[in-house]
Formats: C-alpha cells, structure tokens, sequence
C-alpha cells in the first residue's frame, strides 16, 4: 500500500489537503455552534465532565494538570475523594472571599458616590436652588431642574434609609443590654432623641434656606456659572465611577487568577504527596514483613534453647533447698513448743481471774438498766402517743394556714423566682401576737410589702388545735413565701 | 415525688404522716421529743381562691354576685349542694359547722327596694350586715354589695360597681359602617350608645368623676377630640388641631387631658386644659409618641418607636427626659394603669398579648394568649383589666383578673367591639 | 479529528475558566461575545436585571436603588411630550390611563418611609399641585389591624406626613396638602393574612372635586 501511495504522490498531497480542510471545516463549525453565549458557558463543561462523573471544579483542575500520577489518584479513590473535598471547600472560601472583596469594593465606590453626590449638593445648594427659579423659566434649564430634585430625592432616601438602620441597631443594642441600668437607658434614648432633633433642626433649617433662596431670583450668569459647574461635577463623576469600575474589574481578574494558580498549586502538591506517600508505605510494609520473620525464627530457637537450660538448673536448686529447709523447721518447731506451753499456762490463771471481776460488775449493771428501761418504756409509750397526736394535730393546723394565706396573698404583678422569709407565732385565738417578722426578702419593696399585707389580710389565721396546750415555739411558723 | 421531696426533710414516718392531710406542708428534721417549728412554703402559683358559699338570694342578685367574686380571681364559689341545711337571712348560724366546706357564707334578702346582705365567717363566726339603698339600675344594687364583700374579706376596693366604655362597629368594611360609643355596667350588662356616627369613633377615655368621656372624632375629614357628660350628653371640642389629635386621657385630678397631637409634624405628647384649652407641650422628639398614661399626678407613661420600635417610656408631665420602661420585645404600647399596676400589649413572634407589670418592677406577667389581643383596661382597683381578642375575625371583650386565675367574655352588643376604658370607681 | 477532539476538550476548559472569572465579581456579568469582548451590565442581589424605563423622554437617568424584586422604576414623570395619557393637567386626574388616576401608596409593616417605587406617582401628583396652587388635596394614612390602635393612629398619621413632605420638596404648598390618619379604624380588606395586612397599609390621595 505505502508503494501504491509513493507511486502517486500527487494522490497523496490531494488526500492531505482534503484531510485538512475538512478538520478545518469542522473546526470552524466547531466554533460557530458552540460559540458560547455567558449562560451557557457552562454546558460544554457538563457534558465533559459527566464521563467522569467528577465535579465541576475538578474535572478542570485535572484536566489542566494532566500529569503521569492520573492514575494513581483514581486508584486510591477515597482519599483522592477527601483530597479534591478539601481543595473544593478551600476554593469555595476563596470564592467566597473573593465576592466578599468585591461586594466591598462596589459598596465603596458607592459610598464614594454618595459622598461626593452630598459633598457636591451642600456645596452648591444655595446656587442649585436659586437656578431652580431661574430654570422655572427658562424651557432648557427643565432638565437641570429635574436632576436636582432627582439628586435631593436621593439624598433624602439615604438620610431615611441610614436612620432606619440605626434605628434597627439602636433597637438591637438595647434588647442586649435589657438589663443594664434604667438611668443608662434613659441616657441613650435621650441621646438619640437629641440626635435626631438635630437632624430634624437641620433639616428644618435647610428646608427655611430653601424657601429663603426661591423667593430670590436669580440672573441668567448665575444660572449658566451653574450650569458649568455642574457638568464639571457630572464629568467628575462619570470619571470616578468609571476609575472605579476598573478598579473593580481589575480586581477580579487578578483574584481569578490568583485563585487558579492557588488550585494548580495544590493538586500537584497533592498528586505528589500522594505518590511519595504510597510508594513509601510500599517499600516500609515490605522491609517490614521480612525483618519480622527472621525475627521470629530466631526469637524461636532461641527461647527453645533457654526453656531447656532454666528447667534443668531449677530441678537442681529445687532439690537442694528442700533438705536444708526440713532440718531447719524440725529444730525450730521443738523450741517453740516449749516456750508456748509455759506461756499458755500463766495467762490462763489471770484471765480467769478477771473474767470472775467482770461477770459480777456486768450483773449488777444490766439488773440497774434493767429497772430503769422498763420505767422509760412505760413514760415514752405515754409521751408517744400523745406526741403523735400533737404532732398530727400541728401539721393540720398547718395545712390549713397554708391555704388560708395563700388565698388571700397577691403578689404583684411580674415577681416570679422572687422569694420571702416570714416568721409569726400565732395566739390560741388566731391572731398574730409576734408582729410579722420579715426575715429576708429578695429585693422589691412591694414584693415584700405583699407578703406583710398577705399576713395582715389572713387575720384571723385558723386557730391552733386547743387541746394540746401548745407552747409558745408549738404555735410558732416559718413561712418560705415563694 | 413530693414523698421523696419531703423524706429530704423528715424522717420516713414523720413524712408518711404529713403525706396524709396536705401535701405540701413542708417540716424541718426535729429531734424527739421537742418539736421544732413549723416550717411551710407558700408558693405564687395557686389556682384556688378564698372558698365563698352564697345562698340564694330572691331578686337575682345571687348570680351577680357570684359572677363578680369569680372575675376578680381571688375567690372560689362553693357550690350551692354542698349546703342545704342553712338557715335564712337573720336566722340561728353555727360558723364552725361549715368550717370545713367554706370560709365564708352570704346570705340576703330584697329589702325596700334595695338589698340587705350578711357576711359570716366560719372560721370566727364573726358576722357582717350590709345594708344597699335602691337604685334605678338593679344591677348596680347588686354590684355593691359584691363590692362590700369583696372589701371585707380581701382588704381591697371593690371595683364591680364601675362601667365600661368601648366602640362598636357594624359592617366593618362597606360603605355602610356605623361606629357607636356604648357604655355599660362593668359586667357588660346594660348597654347604652352615646354617639352613633358614620365616621371613627375611638379613644374613650373616663374623666376621673365617672361623668364625662373624652373620645377621638373622624367627623368631616378630620380628626378631633370632643369631651361629652354621658347622662345630658353636652359635648365640646377640646382639640381639632391641623393633623392628627388622638389618644386623650385625663390627669388625676380631672382639670387636664393628656393627649398626641401632629400640628408641629411628627406626633407628640400635649397636655391640654380641659377647661382653657391651652396646650403644653411635653414631648419633643421627631419619632411618634402618643397613647399617653397618667401614672401619677405629675408623670406620664407613654409609647415611643424614638428607639426603633414601640416601647413604653415615662417622662414628667413638665417634659424633660423620658426614662425606658420596657426592652422586653419588639412591641410594647398602650399603657393603662391602676393602682401601681400597668397594663399594656406586648407583642411576641407575631402574636399581640396583654401583659401586666408592677409600675416599679421590672418582670411581666402575661394575661392573654390570643394572637391580635388590643386595648387593655384596668380596673381602679387593678385587680381586673378589659381587653378585646380577636374571635371568628370579630374582636369581642374579655375580662381576666391580675393573677389571671379567671377570664370571662363579657355578653356585648353586635358589631365588631373595641377600646374598652374602664371607668374610675363611681360616687354617684 | 485527533485535533479536534483536543479542541473539544481544551474549549470548553477555557470557557469555564471564564466562568470562574465571571462568577469572582458577583455584581458585574461578563459577556463574552463573537469577537472576544467584554460588556457588562449592573444585576441586583436577587438576579434580576435593573433597566431603565424611559417614560415621558426621561430616559438615561440610572435608577441608583435597588430593591430586588420591585419592578422598574424611574423618578421623574414626563411632561409636555404631547401624549395625552400623560400630561399632568386636572383633565388628568379623570384619565384611567393617566398615572394621575393612582392614588394608592403602600407601606412597609410599623414603617412610614416611602418605599422608590412610588416615588413618580408622589411627584406626578405633587406636580399637579403646583401647576394649580388652588388645589386642595387630603392624604389618609391608614394602617393594618396588627399592634395597638391609638399607636396605628399614630402611624398612619406619620405615613401621610411622609408623602406630604416629599410633595412639598416638588413644589406643593403646604396648604395645598391635609394628613389623616385613620389607624386601623377604616380597612380596604377583612382577614387576618399578610396579604389583606399589606392592602391596608396605605395612604390614600384624595382630591376634593376630582
């Protein structure tokens, strides 16, 4: 075939040019169709990206490093998956930062805006509104007269809308500070009332100047110094918005590419991290496996050797010992005996001589509380029957305070977890005969002053169960008022 | 629990023991044989009242008397069954018999057109005999004489004989709305309109005589406040400044009316001579203020949204700098007070409550759990307040007691009801 | 094709990269056209894309506010653009199509601040003032049933006043203009919903004889 073809060369050079203009074709065609509009732009990376059922953000990543160690990451997929997991959400907070900047930066230029807008109107305030009676007049200054009331109807939008907002964090501030002193409050409130008299007096004040400044009228060289002036300030401003504009574009674009090179970065990092990881891990659980076998086998010889020599020296040591121990004991336990017998005999006649003494105190004694027992059992069972029924009696009576109090006990309004100790003896017929003792009370004056008034209101209390003849300390109540 | 609780205290038997008659009777460890004293605890949260049996009164007056102790949340009615064997009005009583079913009883008669009512105690035996002159309104003859007991036993102003003011609306949304300014009894019973008009009517507000009602008029495309004597019903205008003239309430002793008017822009706290008509002016700030409280005979309560939302403030009625009364929330208005208690609305996650306070503490007591509830209204003695909650989309009036033990519906006119005012305690 | 298929792969690669780029700057879209250009247009936070709509020849006057899903706006109504529906005459306040024939402006929940949207209606009317000083106007402020009503009284009353002072920046006498606030006494709508909220909370402009 390669003769036929070296034989026609011209057929050849005709195969070639035909090949290219049919690449050329397609990849012209390529580029029409697929000439991607902004809300596209992603498409073409979906369809890519759903072969290999990556992310977004990876697959790009991976295509452009392409590198040897490929395919090692998707053999070790998990830890590629925690990997790419960490560089996802290090891009994310880097896109994020990256708005964050960028919102900051348009809110700058906004705020810039805004100033020179305020800066431009105070300066010019008393010419701008006397050039609105002039422009009354005149058809072409309409147009002028109309940005300027668009301009104040600004101004006054962003007094509204930053008074608002102070409004909403001077709110919050107090919620948080609920507790802090009522004097501080009062302080701040009047503070911001001050403020917002002064503002409201300014306003006021320019509103005056306003009028002041219409009832005027002005020249037509005033109205065109004016008119000058202010296309320098427009022409002031379309530049700062535009410097601005830049500037923000600028930043962008460095931010992007900041961040690719950051990503390039850490996937080669990463892939190399990687491969060095396992290839380390390899060598080390090889050198490891055959270091511990050898290990083994002589561990093994070794202890056989040693168990057989220790086994013979211990029956040796062992048969020795054994003879000396046994003569030592016969000769020692002879003696011991001895001196045992000798001893045993002299304790015997003293102790039984102090245990006569003892038996006869112990009569006596257990004869005397004896006696006194049983009379104490005859009093107690008495005393208790009668102790019982009091005390019986006591806690009714109690009982029955308790209710009648509270009933008649209103504290005020908003004192829940406040709390009182009140102390009362109460006379046969009911009444408090002790005054009301306050003992502690947490705080509020009229919290405590509900609880003396419950007491006073609650006269007379039931009246203390006659037939026991309770003593003073008896009729004598603690009340926790909570 | 409470057994456990208690062994916490006591030894097991003692503890058994005390287990039997009350359950919370709470003892200190005492040493046998001398006992030690009696410890109890007394805790806010009760639900019962003081115990009150009454007979049957010929004349009806037995049900409105009930019906009013029960409102106050103070006391409990006894059923009529648990006494059967009592004597009539004057007759032979034995207290200590009753002892154990109720701590009091009342009995009464019709007695020349009016009514004679006697109080006992069991507890002492002690009795008390009221004596209550006829009146065109037997129902306020009645009202009385709950007030008698109510004063003896709890120490406390009765406030039943009083009346309420309050606003209602028929066709609410069309074109034929009609607004009527009613008032009744304090039990909602015999209502009578003082103004009918096609325009609001809001705001009453009682003079401190009970005779006179100050209201807010929409009445030909502008707002004013008129002052009209509810028995020969002359009225004058008080204020019809440019702009809004809203929220009047009378000074204590009954020569001003506090009130938020706009003339000079934003809404602000006036006082006004009820008799001059000359004005002072006691708030200055650009932000609202209005629904003015006297909470004395020299300062005001007031409601603000100076801090970014409405709040409750309190300023001398000579101006100068306003004290915050309320950080809890994003919602607090419409102060009423009565007797060192302030009633206001709190809002809370999109739902409207009545909510009451000590004038001096600083922690609140809820005492309504509707969504859109409005208008508190306290009784002079501050043991009720009048508030309407939306029912069905209709607003009707509640009345519940300062412990909110009790909560009735007071019966009321058609028509959607609003702005309760509870009037000060009557002398005529 | 070997080439082409690199080509197919590299592309898309590119563009994507564009995309991150655009992504970076939340508040400035990229587009990228045939000839590799770049323009950009101002969206607001929520997507939606802010134009201006010229009425009555004011065009080209940037709105400066945006509010997310507000439809379109501009401040300024025309004038003398020989189209009838708009002209601010008092034949205009009878016109259905005439902007004259608003007179409804809503509000926020507690707040008596003028939301942009209405701020050509408030001028046209204002305008209208001041072409004819012998007219009278009434703004009721009105507010929904929510919170308490001496308070909506308050409120409302602060939501005409809100109108009236922008009315009289535009010109409007002051005695050309009566505020009311009626609170919650006087609703468009029953029910307790936000929707039924939101229609009551309003101002109404009313002419006398118009």
């Amino acid at each position: 075939m390669l003769k036929v073809l070296l034989r026609h060369p011209g057929a050849v050079l005709g195969a070639i040019i035909l090949h290219l203009l049919l690449g050329g074709l397609f990849f012209f065609s390529f580029d029409w169709s697929e000439k991607p509009d902004l809300h596209e732009a992603g498409i073409p990376i979906a369809i890519i990206t759903e072969g290999s059922l990556e992310t977004q953000a990876n697959s790009v990543a991976e295509e452009e490093s392409a590198k040897p160690s490929e395919k090692q990451i998707i053999k070790e997929k998990q830890e590629a998956t925690d990997a790419k997991e960490k560089a996802e959400k290090l891009e994310q907070q880097k896109i994020a930062e990256a708005q964050k900047k960028a919102t900051a930066e348009k809110k700058k230029i906004a705020k810039k805006q805004a100033e020179a807008q305020k800066k431009a109107e105070a300066e010019k305030q008393k010419a701008a509104l006397a050039a609105a009676q002039a422009l009354k007049l005149k058809k072409e200054s309409d147009n002028k007269k109309r940005l300027q009331l668009e301009a104040k109807q600004e101004e006054e939008r962003l007094e509204r809308e930053a008074a608002e907002q102070e409004k909403a964090i001077a709110e919050r501030e107090a919620q948080r500070k609920a507790d802090e002193a009522e004097k501080a409050q009062a302080e701040k409130a009047q503070a911001e009332a001050e403020a917002k008299e002064q503002d409201k007096k300014e306003q006021t004040a320019k509103l005056e100047a306003e009028q002041i400044e219409k009832e005027k009228k002005l020249a037509a060289k005033k109205a065109a110094e004016k008119k000058a002036e202010e296309k320098a300030e427009k022409e002031a401003e379309r530049k700062a918005q535009k410097l601005a504009e830049k500037k923000a574009k600028d930043k962008a674009k460095k931010e992007a590419a900041k961040k690719e090179a950051a990503k390039k970065r850490a996937e080669e990092k990463k892939q190399e991290r990687l491969a060095k990881e396992k290839a380390e891990k390899k060598a080390a659980a090889l050198a490891a496996e055959r270091k511990k076998e050898k290990e083994a086998e002589e561990a093994a010889e070794r202890k056989l050797a040693e168990k057989r020599k220790a086994e013979e020296a211990e029956r040796a040591k062992a048969a020795k010992e054994k003879a000396e121990k046994e003569a030592a004991a016969k000769a020692a336990a002879e003696k011991a005996e001895r001196e045992k017998a000798e001893a045993l005999a002299a304790k015997k006649a003293e102790y039984h001589r102090k245990w006569q003494e003892a038996q006869a105190k112990k009569k006596a004694e257990a004869a005397a509380a004896d006696a006194k027992r049983k009379s104490d059992a005859e009093a107690a069972a008495r005393n208790k029957s009668l102790e019982k029924a009091k005390y019986g009696a006591l806690v009714s009576w109690g009982g029955k305070i308790q209710q009648h109090v509270k009933r008649r006990w209103h504290p005020p309004p908003g004192t829940k977890g406040e709390q009182a100790k009140v102390r009362i003896t109460i006379s046969n017929s009911g009444f408090i005969s002790s005054g009301i003792q306050i003992k502690s009370c947490s705080g509020n004056p009229e919290f405590c002053a509900s609880v003396k008034e419950a007491f006073e209101r609650s006269e007379p209390l039931p009246r203390p169960p006659s037939k026991y003849n309770l003593s003073k300390s008896d009729r004598t109540i603690t009340f926790k008022m909570d | 629990m409470i057994k456990k609780f208690l062994s916490h205290f006591l030894s097991p038997s003692l503890s058994r023991l005390l287990l039997q008659p009350i359950a919370l009777v709470v003892l200190l460890a005492s040493s046998v044989p001398a006992l030690a004293e009696l410890e109890l605890t007394i805790s806010k949260t009760s639900d019962d009242g003081i115990p009150i049996y009454i007979a049957n009164i010929p004349g009806g007056a037995t049900g409105v008397i009930e019906g009013d102790l029960k409102r106050s949340g103070r006391f409990t009615i006894i059923e009529r069954s648990k006494i059967t064997n009592l004597s009539a009005f004057g007759g032979e009583l034995n207290g200590g018999e009753y002892n154990d079913i109720t701590d009091y009883i009342v009995r009464g008669k019709e007695h020349e057109g009016g009514l004679q009512v006697e109080l006992i105690s069991t507890s002492d035996n002690a009795k008390t005999t009221y004596t209550i002159s006829k009146n065109t309104n037997p129902r306020r003859v009645f009202h009385k004489a709950a007030d008698k007991i109510y004063e003896k036993i709890t120490r406390e102003k009765g406030a039943f004989d009083t009346r309420l003011a309050y606003v209602t609306v028929t066709n609410k949304t069309s074109d034929n709305r009609q607004f009527r300014l009613y008032v009744s009894d304090s039990d909602g019973h015999k209502p009578q309109v003082i103004l009918t008009s096609k325009q609001p009517i809001m705001s009453p507000a009682w003079s401190p005589d009970g005779k006179k009602l100050a209201y807010v008029s929409f009445e030909d495309n502008s707002s004013a406040i008129y002052v009209q004597d509810i028995f020969t019903g002359e009225k004058f205008m008080l204020s019809s400044r440019e702009g809004s003239n809203s929220a009047p309430a009378w000074s204590p002793d009954g020569t001003k009316v506090a009130m938020s008017l706009s003339f000079n822009g934003s809404p602000d706290i006036y006082i006004v001579d009820a008799k001059s008509g000359d004005f002072t002016r006691v708030t200055t700030s650009s932000a609202i203020d209005t629904e003015p409280s006297w909470s004395g005979t020299n300062s005001i309560v007031f409601t603000s949204d100076r801090g970014g939302s409405p709040q409750l403030y309190q300023i001398a009625a000579t101006g100068g700098k306003a004290k915050r009364l309320t950080f809890d929330g994003k919602y607090n208005s419409a102060a009423d007070i009565a007797n060192k208690k302030l009633a206001f609305i709190t809002g809370n996650r999109g739902a409207y409550n009545v909510a009451i306070k000590s004038l001096s503490g600083e922690g609140k007591d809820f005492l309504s759990n509707g969504t859109l509830d409005e208008s508190p209204t306290l009784s002079p003695n501050g043991a009720m307040v009048a508030y309407t909650t939306m029912k069905n989309g209709e607003n009707s009036l509640a009345v519940v007691s300062d412990n909110s033990k009790a909560r009735q519906f007071l019966t009321s006119p058609v028509g959607d009801i609003r702005e309760p005012a509870w009037s000060p305690y009557l002398n005529h | 094709m070997r080439s082409i298929r690199t080509k197919l792969v590299v592309l898309p690669i590119l563009l994507s990269a564009l995309t991150i780029v655009g992504c970076s700057s939340q508040n400035v879209d990229k587009d990228t056209t045939a000839d590799g250009s770049i323009t950009s247009s101002t969206t607001t936070e929520d997507g939606t894309k802010t134009g201006t709509v010229g009425a009555g020849g004011a065009s080209g006057v940037n709105s400066k506010d945006s509010q997310g899903d507000r439809s379109n706006f501009n401040y300024l109504p025309g004038e003398n653009n020989g189209n009838n529906t708009n002209d601010i005459t008092l034949a205009g306040l009878n016109n259905p199509d005439n902007l004259l024939s608003q007179r409804i402006i809503y509000f926020d929940y507690d707040k008596a601040a003028i939301r942009p949207e209405y701020m050509v209606l408030i001028n046209t009317h204002a305008k209208l003032l001041a072409k004819y000083p012998s007219l009278k106007m009434r703004l009721e402020g009105h507010a929904d049933e929510r919170g308490s009503r001496a308070y909506n009284v308050a409120l409302s009353e602060s939501r005409a006043q809100s109108v009236k002072n922008i009315m009289g920046v535009q010109g409007a006498l002051s005695s050309q203009i009566k505020t009311i606030g009626y609170g919650e006494e006087i609703p468009i709508v029953r029910g307790q919903s936000q929707e039924s909220w939101q229609k009551n909370r309003r101002v109404e402009i009313k002419y006398d004889d118009y």
